[in-house]
């Protein structure tokens, strides 16, 4: 059965079906592309939330997929943006849209950068504390742990759940290296993980 | 079928296709198009300025997908307009080969330079990238590097090596000497900073060049501190610049006492910690460059494609547009004179255009106009010159003359009813003259008009007779010539049948002759006869035996003169002037009034009757039909009487019917008997004078009978179709 019968297309115009023939050919590219890029360099593990009276504290493990790809990166001088993100969301109609359903979010930001001169690298918090490490190993350790990170919640809120994610914030990246963050190569990002919100 | 009018989006969507619709009859430009070009020539420089960094640059990336997104509705365009126009080309439709040239030659010119200069940029941009980069470069970045981290880590380490003095110099002080220690061998190796502390974090002795009361603690180095083994690292300061801090124990020489810590800091000066900076700037600069490398050739690669791909696109598309809008006026005068051609002399739409266009479809429409009107006259004239031939066919078919054409060539062009009514024969068109000689009756006429054609003169009027099997047939025939309308001359005969006149002019012959015989014989005749019979009178006793002479003669004389008498009434009777008394009558019943008187006659002859049944009453003359009835009832007698009798006897039927012929109803009355009929040669004048095969008789008989039928307005033939192939007279009486 030819593809424009199948669709039920009228027979009228050969041009206008080989027009539509082409547009869905370039669109199942553009899917099996998108498809393709799929697939996170990070995994965030093991969340655990500690409810309090209007915040809940996070811990969880990261694990890092990409470390090689992320130390080349800063070893070559290029400064990262580190980014922890949380959000409380509750079940709404229509949650599967990103955004939907979401009552408190809240994301923490740490700049990683290596110095040459005295092989360190520092990871500075939002606050403009720098924190220098001499070992790459210690560094991972801080990125793969996220520690007492606090969400504040709406007053009695006690239902739901918590998702967390931490990435590499590409908008930080020079022009060059944020077209290759869309690919699936340097896409430096978790997907979110979920946890419920205890009672 | 219902046909809904498309929406404004997908007519939009058409024509900027460059599809059919109303508005590529336009011949100026699409508004909307010129915008639609303008967006994207906008949208290109505002793509540049985010491609080159600053604070555009994070629109980078949505700006690049918005431009595929361009760059596949301009080429969902293109294909819907390559596709469109090769359909057109393939109808064969007028103009799409000119596009067609257009569209190639245009693509050319917006390809070919477009290609060379993103073949060069191209180049251009891989070696600008790569002239960045050099194993030279790079190797100095690193000796440079090395050199200041050779700078920076003599100083570390001799700011250990400090330490490690004064931490020697500490071991077995009490804390209150440790003091004074302190500050003498901070001065003495002239260090930044100098805290001795004890293991509770308690500060024992501390020497600053600042003046703070509170010195900073290193709880970070003491964290990194491994095994009570001396540190020393290189951190920058919030304020800029490099310190040098250790961490180094200062070792107790009691057993279970704890160790004292002494922490130092010591800035690297300024110069040097400002070269060095410099050096890491570059190094970090220069691997971030090299980190870019690929990714901004891609960048830039990508911005360069999509800029070729926008503008090669939008020329193709404008060409294939300004192809179609060109081309379009010529398509509608095609099929403008393909209209004309078919006979639609429909004028085109105007276009408000001055240009060489507009001019000849202003033209083209002014022609249509006129060879409309030329069309309007000729189809009138044509017309007016059909009714005429429709007017003069009515009136060749409705008149008795008999008419033929010939064309030039001889041929038979047209012939009416009457001519084959006449001729009593089929013709056809076409015909030629010479194939009519076909050895029938009518070889006397082709014979004649062939001899007039052979020897031309202005026209010709004869009289001839042809022979029929029933008589002669009289006709005169008038020719003349013409020309028709390719100018070759034909002729046209008209022709009467005569033969009906010629024996109405013989029978008012004869009435006038019967007339004057009666008048000039009748008066005589009694006197004759009166003195005859005075002589017979007179003389015929005296002479006695001798009279027997004057006897027979006078006998004689009386007897013909008697004869006489009845021959002059006979004369008079067919020569009397028709005074008619006309009223209603049965005829049946007149038949039987008139049969009584003849059943009683011993003639030996069956006369019977069959009459028709329900036959509506004739208006006629009583006396004379009595005096047909008489004659033609007489006449068949003495045809009977001097025959062969045959072995069922003889016979006369009297037949009476009623008959259609044509618009009017007819009465038939028919005399048939069983004699010998009429000879053939008399056939066809039995109704003339003194025509009879009797011995006796006037000759008058048939010709009374038929003056009083055609009083009657009635109609009279013999033939030998009677009883057994005797004689047989039917009259038809016209009713109403």
């Amino acid at each position: 059965m030819r593809l424009s019968s199948a669709l039920r297309l009228p027979a009228a115009r050969s041009g206008q079906r080989l027009l539509v023939v082409i547009l869905l050919g370039l669109c199942g590219f553009f899917c099996a592309t998108g498809v393709a890029v799929a697939g996170p360099a990070f995994h965030v593990e093991r969340v655990q939330v500690i409810p309090h009276a209007d915040a809940v504290e996070i811990d969880a493990s990261v694990r890092l997929g990409k470390e090689a790809l992320l130390r080349q990166v800063l070893d070559q001088g290029q400064t990262l943006t580190w980014v922890v993100e949380a959000e409380w969301r509750e079940p709404e109609p229509f949650s599967f849209i990103p955004g939907i359903g979401v009552h408190a979010r809240r994301e923490q930001r740490w700049h990683i950068r290596y110095y040459p001169l005295t092989n360190q690298y520092a990871i500075e918090d939002q606050q403009g504390v720098l924190t220098l490490y001499a070992h790459w190993s210690e560094v991972v350790t801080k990125l793969t742990r996220v520690r007492n990170f606090v969400l504040p919640l709406a007053h009695g809120a006690a239902r739901g759940q918590v998702a967390l994610r931490v990435y590499v914030d590409s908008q930080a990246l020079p022009l060059p290296l944020r077209l290759r963050s869309l690919l699936d190569h340097w896409k430096l990002e978790s997907s979110w993980t979920v946890a419920p919100l205890p009672r | 079928m219902d046909r809904r009018p498309p929406s404004p989006l997908k007519n939009w969507l058409r024509a900027l296709g460059a599809g059919t619709t109303e508005e590529q009859l336009r011949v100026g430009p699409r508004w909307d198009a010129v915008l639609l070009l303008l967006a994207i020539v906008a949208f290109l420089g505002i793509n540049f300025f985010t491609s080159a960094g600053g604070p555009l640059s994070h629109y980078f990336v949505p700006m690049l997908v918005i431009s595929a997104g361009i760059v596949l509705f301009l080429l969902s365009l293109v294909l819907i307009s390559v596709v469109a126009l090769l359909l057109r080309l393939r109808r064969g439709e007028v103009g799409s080969q000119l596009a067609t040239r257009l569209v190639v030659i245009i693509t050319l010119l917006s390809f070919l330079p477009a290609a060379v200069v993103f073949g060069f940029s191209w180049q251009y941009l891989n070696q600008g990238v790569d002239s960045w980069f050099s194993s030279a470069v790079q190797s100095a970045l690193d000796q440079a590097l090395n050199v200041a981290k050779a700078g920076v880590d003599r100083y570390r380490n001799s700011t250990l090596l400090a330490a490690e003095s004064i931490a020697q110099a500490l071991v077995g002080e009490s804390d209150s000497s440790a003091v004074i220690t302190v500050i003498a061998l901070r001065d003495q190796y002239r260090l930044s900073s100098v805290t001795l502390f004890s293991s509770d974090n308690r500060i024992i002795a501390t020497s600053s060049d600042n003046l703070s009361l509170a010195p900073r603690l290193p709880r970070q180095e003491i964290l990194a501190m491994e095994e009570g083994h001396p540190t020393a690292a290189i951190e920058p300061e919030p304020k800029g610049g490099l310190l040098v801090k250790v961490l180094i124990p200062v070792l107790s020489p009691h057993l279970g006492e704890s160790n004292r810590m002494l922490y130092v800091e010591q800035p690297i000066p300024e110069q040097l910690t400002r070269a060095a900076e410099a050096v890491q700037v570059a190094y970090t600069r220069y691997h971030q460059l090299m980190l870019m490398r690929e990714p901004m050739k891609t960048a830039f690669q990508l911005s360069l494609a999509v800029a070729l791909l926008l503008a090669v696109l939008s020329a193709v598309w404008m060409g294939l547009h300004l192809a179609r809008r060109l081309t379009a006026p010529i398509a509608r005068l095609a099929a403008g004179t393909q209209a004309v051609a078919r006979g639609e002399f429909i004028p085109l739409q105007t276009v408000a255009s001055h240009d060489e266009l507009g001019v000849l479809i202003h033209s083209f429409n002014n022609m249509t106009r006129q060879l409309a009107r030329a069309k309007q006259q000729a189809a009138a004239a044509q017309e007016q010159a059909e009714q005429r031939r429709l007017y003069l066919e009515t009136v060749l078919g409705q008149i008795s003359s008999g008419i033929l054409t010939f064309d030039g060539e001889n041929h038979l062009a047209e012939v009416n009813a009457a001519a084959t009514h006449i001729l009593q024969e089929d013709l056809f068109r076409g015909s030629a003259l010479d194939d009519l000689y076909d050895g029938t009756a009518l070889e006397p006429l082709w014979k004649l008009v062939a001899d007039w054609v052979e020897h031309p003169r202005n026209g010709m009027q004869r009289e001839l007779q042809i022979e029929r099997p029933d008589g002669p047939q009289t006709m005169i025939v008038h020719g003349a010539h013409f020309a028709d309308d390719a100018g070759s001359r034909g002729f046209v005969l008209v022709f009467d049948d005569i033969s009906t006149l010629v024996a109405a002019q013989r029978s008012a012959a004869w009435s006038e002759v019967a007339r004057r015989l009666a008048h000039e014989i009748k008066n005589p005749l009694t006197p004759i006869q009166l003195s005859a019979e005075r002589l017979r009178r007179k003389y015929l006793e005296r002479l006695g035996d001798e009279g027997e002479t004057l006897d027979r003669a006078t006998r004689t004389i009386i007897h013909q003169v008697d004869a006489l008498k009845v021959m002059v009434d006979a004369f008079s009777e067919y020569a009397r002037q028709p005074q008619l008394e006309l009223r209603p009558l049965d005829l049946n019943t007149l038949i039987l009034d008139v049969l009584d008187l003849y059943r009683g006659q011993e003639s030996g002859v069956e006369i019977r009757a069959e009459l028709g049944a329900g036959l509506p009453p004739l208006r006629a003359d009583v006396h004379r039909l009595r005096q047909i009835l008489n004659n033609l009832l007489r006449n068949a007698l003495d045809a009977l009487q001097g025959g062969v009798e045959s072995s069922d006897g003889k016979h006369i039927l009297i037949r009476t019917r009623l008959t259609d012929a044509g618009p009017t109803k007819m009465l038939e009355l028919s005399v048939l008997d069983d004699g010998p009929g009429f000879p053939v040669e008399l056939l066809a004048r039995v109704f003339e004078p003194y025509v009879s095969s009797k011995v006796k008789g006037s000759g008058l008989g048939l010709a009374i009978v038929r003056r009083i039928v055609e009083e009657h307005g009635g109609q009279i033939i013999a033939d030998n179709q009677g009883l057994q192939g005797g004689a047989r007279i039917v009259i038809d009486f016209p009713l109403g």
